[in-house]
């Protein structure tokens, strides 16, 4: 399964962290540094297994960590509508 | 409130590049936390504060872990409301062009595009746009189709007429799905402000800037200055981010130094201008340097408009009295003070009658009548308050 970003969302970089912003709610979600990169990943190329190994390499974490943290995170964006399937 | 004072002044000094002080005073207590953020939060220079917080505490301003991360929080915040109204401008501009309507944008949103390092440094609450009043039905009737509300104000009803002639500023409001605030400015200057600026100058003497792929049209660069000094003066210049403003449009290389003298003499603002220098200069430590060849060293600090009342954040009057009495300070001779306090009180027969003698309900004649009451009362009982 493959994920993308919203239409409905803009973002912005600030420092290591960024601001996603829900243009359909005016709602703004910030997020960290590991945040970022995989909202980074989240273009409609990369499936769950390409973003945890990229995760895994980048950042100091397990594998099985890493694919529980994600999955959750994927989660809660698909429920706050700011990505989407495919 | 002394050693916040002066951590505001060691900000401005790091601003304008000229060494200052050390930020605390000996003796003084540590401003608390809570304070200290809404204190700049009426000052509005959180992001400032972030951005410059290595400089700042170089100077002896100490902060610590969770302090940094409240004025982080802050500016992201800010980021965000950078990005609403960027996406919000862009609709917009398609929006009034599909329709033909024409404007200026101008103030905060402007100023934090085109003076500051990064855009989210200029927080800002509404939105400003000047319109032709021909294009004001039109633009309401627009608004609203997008949700907007009109904000009642002392004008509200009254006919077309005596807005188009009188109203400053109409206020839309729209909560959804983002909360934005827009001005919409029939005018430049209120018809009893002690200045008059001429609209149509301002908005002939344009440039653009982009906003999200818009190109959107604004003033030129110098009539951009004098009007953030106005607005400084206007109120009373008891918000810093107003003077870093004035003072970072003024220390652009590109704006023309003759030009921006040429439109002070014009708009009688020679005497506001020295005032703005002397609370500049000891604000910064420099002025700007297209008014650098000002004289001012000379004078002493004015006994109620000077840099510390400005660091203090205080109105030394009533909101009312210094409408009235604080701009005398800036007209020159007593002929114009006297005439402009004579207008302030007892406004022009015109005035009079378009506002008491208008058909319809009472409100008009009692929103009016008190307004002025309360005008005369406050003159005479001077009550101090924060802005």
């Amino acid at each position: 399964m493959r994920y993308r970003q919203s239409n409905s969302v803009d973002w912005k970089k600030f420092e290591q962290e960024s601001v996603l912003l829900d243009l359909s709610s005016g709602y703004y979600f910030r997020l960290n540094a590991v945040g970022t990169y995989i909202w980074s990943l989240l273009d409609g190329k990369h499936n769950l297994a390409e973003i945890v190994e990229e995760v895994v390499k980048r950042f100091e974490v397990s594998q099985r960590q890493a694919k529980k943290d994600i999955s959750s995170f994927i989660q809660y964006l698909l429920d706050e509508n700011l990505i989407e399937k495919g | 409130m002394r050693d916040f004072t002066a951590k505001l002044l060691t900000l401005c000094r790091i601003i304008s590049g000229v060494d200052g002080e050390k930020c605390s005073i000996a003796g003084e207590t540590e401003t608390p936390t809570d304070l200290l953020i809404e204190q700049l939060q009426y000052h509005q220079l959180i992001p400032l504060v972030y951005y410059y917080r290595q400089q700042l505490q170089a100077a002896g301003w100490d902060f610590d872990q969770s302090t940094i991360e409240l004025l982080r929080s802050h500016t992201f915040s800010n980021i965000s409301r950078i990005m609403i109204v960027e996406h919000f401008l862009q609709h917009l501009d398609g929006l009034f062009k599909a329709n033909a309507v024409e404007y200026r944008i101008f103030k905060g949103i402007v100023t934090a595009k085109s003076v500051y390092q990064e855009d989210y440094l200029r927080s800002f609450g509404d939105l400003d746009i000047l319109v032709r009043a021909d294009q004001l039905q039109a633009i309401e009737s627009l608004l609203q189709q997008e949700g907007f509300t009109h904000a009642e104000d002392l004008y509200s009803h009254f006919p077309d007429e005596i807005i188009q002639k009188y109203s400053f500023a109409q206020h839309f409001n729209r909560v959804e799905p983002y909360n934005v605030s827009l001005d919409v400015h029939l005018n430049l200057s209120g018809r009893l402000h002690p200045f008059q600026f001429d609209s149509a100058e301002f908005w002939d003497n344009q440039t653009s800037i982009a906003i999200n792929g818009s190109t959107i049209l604004t003033f030129n660069r110098e009539y951009q200055a004098i009007y953030a000094i106005y607005h400084a003066f206007k109120h009373y210049f008891f918000k810093l981010i107003w003077l870093i403003d004035a003072f970072l449009l003024l220390d652009q290389k590109q704006l023309d130094p003759e030009k921006f003298q040429q439109l002070i003499k014009k708009y009688k603002l020679t005497k506001l201008l020295i005032f703005y220098s002397q609370i500049t200069l000891d604000l910064f430590g420099r002025l700007p340097v297209a008014i650098q060849q000002i004289q001012i060293s000379s004078q002493r600090p004015h006994r109620i408009i000077n840099a510390q009342t400005v660091l203090q954040g205080a109105l030394p009057y009533s909101q009312s009295r210094a409408r009235i009495l604080l701009p005398m300070y800036y007209l020159r001779g007593w002929i114009a003070r006297l005439r402009f306090l004579w207008t302030q009180l007892f406004p022009p027969i015109e005035t009079i009658r378009n506002f008491y003698l208008q058909d319809g309900p009472q409100k008009k004649f009692w929103n009016y009548f008190n307004l002025r009451c309360r005008a005369i009362t406050d003159l005479i009982l001077n009550k101090p308050q924060e802005e």
